[in-house]
């Protein structure tokens, strides 16, 4: 089933695709971290974004996901445009990112950190017992083992501390859109291929990805499309089975 | 290296419970007159106006900021309160008209970091100067006896705020019981509510905050109007426990409440501490004062030995949160 060759064709301007991005630019300080970036993307799909450092994947991802704000050009959910909303608006609308270096708080302890910004109160009052709960529920399901919830994160492995972090994303309504950068960086290969796993199961539940990553290999294993950035510019967008890992390299490298 | 870090761990958490039950043992020791219940009555009744400073600036630290206002506030309100008494205005009115000067105030500090991302420390120091000035043109260096100013328009000093500032209840002093009072709303609203999770979360890691939709500029500016606040509020207190305006009135209120908050656990580094933890520090300063007088040592050796803690809190503190960052 090729859910990448129908996203290619333009939609009716009544229906509306879960995120379109249009013509984005960023500068910071005179540097064009991106020049003019358009794609759309549909429910159930997995994008790999791909390029060299510096070619504006994080800078992209980070003003979808509301940490930035675009200098020009449109990006809208659902038929919404975002413009000036911040993450926690974004994050209402169903999109969530996981950052690159996991933007946990490292003295805060695993609930407070999975829940950041998202507590569950009763009454007006934090309720951490619930909280505590759905946190062991939660690292369950993401299959790690942590033995005490009230310790810092900072005394936690590379890999509890990538549990805590994409663990946020169950919290609250379930995501539409998931941002993930560079979520394999740094796990073993048991972890990674756990989190490729994750990234299939949550396809099938039509939540859609959009997934940064210097290593090819996991793009090829989970996604359905790839974007490969230069410059601040796309320079590629096909379908991940209409291309070679060879030609992704090339378009990243600029070499023609 | 993973016992090391437990311990220290373990030490920097507890380390200011640790310091006061050894200096506790210590002063048993030395002074046959420090384990009474009218010694701890003392202990508890000198830091019960600045404890309450202690708490407000407790919330800033948390948020990684930084407060140099704070005596600055704390004076001119006690200026406030005592030109309001004495030209027999009432409770009500000095109580708001000190709230609200230090809400104030706080709100100023507040933007002018958040906003004009001007350094914490350099801002209300600002402020501190700015605020010394006010309240130099407004006293223009005179006091205010509010017994004289009273007696003088026949009027006679507010038996309400006789009772604030030297009554009791049941044994307690009513000022202690404010001061506990205040403690537990703090308590209260750092630990159990939503903002209060905030405040750590934006002392810990504000960029994270704010990826995760926390308005960490707004928690920022309110930590201020709190500090801010509570400063106004201990600025009544002091003028109903002295009884008088001088121009000295908590001449004495900044370098002490950042003694007690650090040596209390609160780490300056933010995300940390709490009202317990200044609770513990307040105590920590008061008991030390009171066991040295107790024991008959010299004055100095109190500023001494406070030093030496200090030094030792912080040094702890920044030791471990550098291991944690680096491991």
């Amino acid at each position: 089933m090729s859910t990448g060759e129908s996203s290619f064709k333009r939609k009716a301007s009544s229906e509306s695709y879960l995120l379109e991005v249009e013509n984005v630019c960023k500068n910071f300080s005179g540097i064009r971290a991106l020049r003019g970036v358009s794609f759309s993307m549909e429910e159930s799909e997995v994008i790999g974004l791909v390029g060299d450092n510096g070619a504006g994947k994080s800078t992209l991802m980070k003003i979808v996901s509301g940490a930035y704000f675009p200098d020009s050009g449109r990006i809208s959910i659902k038929g919404k445009e975002v413009k000036h909303l911040g993450p926690g608006g974004v994050r209402e609308l169903g999109v969530k990112m996981v950052y690159q270096d996991l933007a946990l708080a490292d003295i805060l302890d695993v609930p407070k950190n999975i829940f950041m910004g998202m507590e569950i109160t009763k009454f007006g009052i934090l309720d951490d017992r619930k909280m505590n709960k759905q946190t062991r529920a939660i690292l369950k399901r993401l299959k790690t083992t942590i033995k005490s919830l009230r310790q810092p994160v900072c005394n936690l492995s590379g890999g509890q501390q990538h549990a805590v972090a994409i663990g946020r994303v169950f919290i609250g309504k379930a995501p539409s859109l998931l941002l993930l950068d560079e979520p394999t960086a740094g796990l073993g290969v048991e972890e990674s291929g756990k989190l490729l796993d994750l990234i299939r199961t949550l396809r099938e539940q039509r939540i859609s990805i959009i997934l940064i990553s210097h290593n090819l290999d996991h793009i090829f294993q989970v996604a359905d499309r790839i974007i490969v950035l230069r410059n601040g510019e796309k320079v590629g967008e096909r379908l991940v089975k209409e291309i070679s890992r060879k030609e992704v390299v090339e378009m990243m490298l600029g070499v023609v | 290296m993973i016992l090391f870090r437990r311990f220290l761990e373990v030490v920097q958490e507890h380390s200011s419970w640790l310091l006061l039950v050894v200096l506790s043992v210590i002063f048993t020791f030395l002074s046959g007159a420090f384990l009474t219940f009218q010694n701890f009555v003392n202990i508890l009744q000198r830091p019960a106006v600045i404890g309450i400073v202690c708490y407000g600036f407790t919330f800033v630290i948390i948020g990684k900021g930084f407060d140099l206002s704070i005596a600055s506030t704390v004076g001119l309100t006690s200026f406030l309160t005592a030109k309001i008494i004495s030209m027999n205005g009432g409770l009500i009115e000095a109580i708001l008209a000190c709230i609200g000067m230090g809400m104030l105030i706080g709100c100023v500090n507040g933007v002018i970091v958040t906003k004009l991302r001007i350094n914490s420390i350099i801002a209300t120091l600002g402020m501190m100067m700015a605020l010394t000035g006010i309240k130099l043109i407004l006293t223009q260096g005179h006091n205010i006896y509010i017994h004289d100013v009273l007696r003088s328009r026949d009027k006679v000093f507010p038996l309400w705020l006789r009772f604030i500032g030297s009554g009791t209840i049941g044994p307690v002093p009513t000022l202690v019981v404010i001061n506990a009072a205040i403690a537990i709303i703090c308590l209260v609203i750092l630990r159990k509510t939503r903002f209060g999770r905030w405040v750590y979360l934006v002392g810990a890691n504000e960029s994270a905050a704010f990826l995760s939709g926390v308005n960490t500029k707004l928690i920022r500016i309110l930590t201020y109007v709190i500090c801010g606040l509570l400063s106004g509020l201990a600025g009544f207190l002091l003028t109903a426990e002295l009884e008088v305006f001088t121009t000295r009135n908590a001449m004495d209120y900044l370098m002490p409440v950042m003694l007690a908050v650090v040596l209390g656990g609160t780490s300056p580094l933010g995300g940390s501490g709490g009202i317990i933890c200044t609770v513990v520090g307040t105590v920590i300063v008061a008991l030390v004062r009171n066991g040295l007088i107790l024991t008959g040592m010299p004055y100095y050796m109190q500023e001494v030995l406070l030093g030496i803690f200090f030094i030792s809190v912080v040094g702890v503190d920044v030791y471990y949160r550098r291991k944690i960052s680096g491991a």
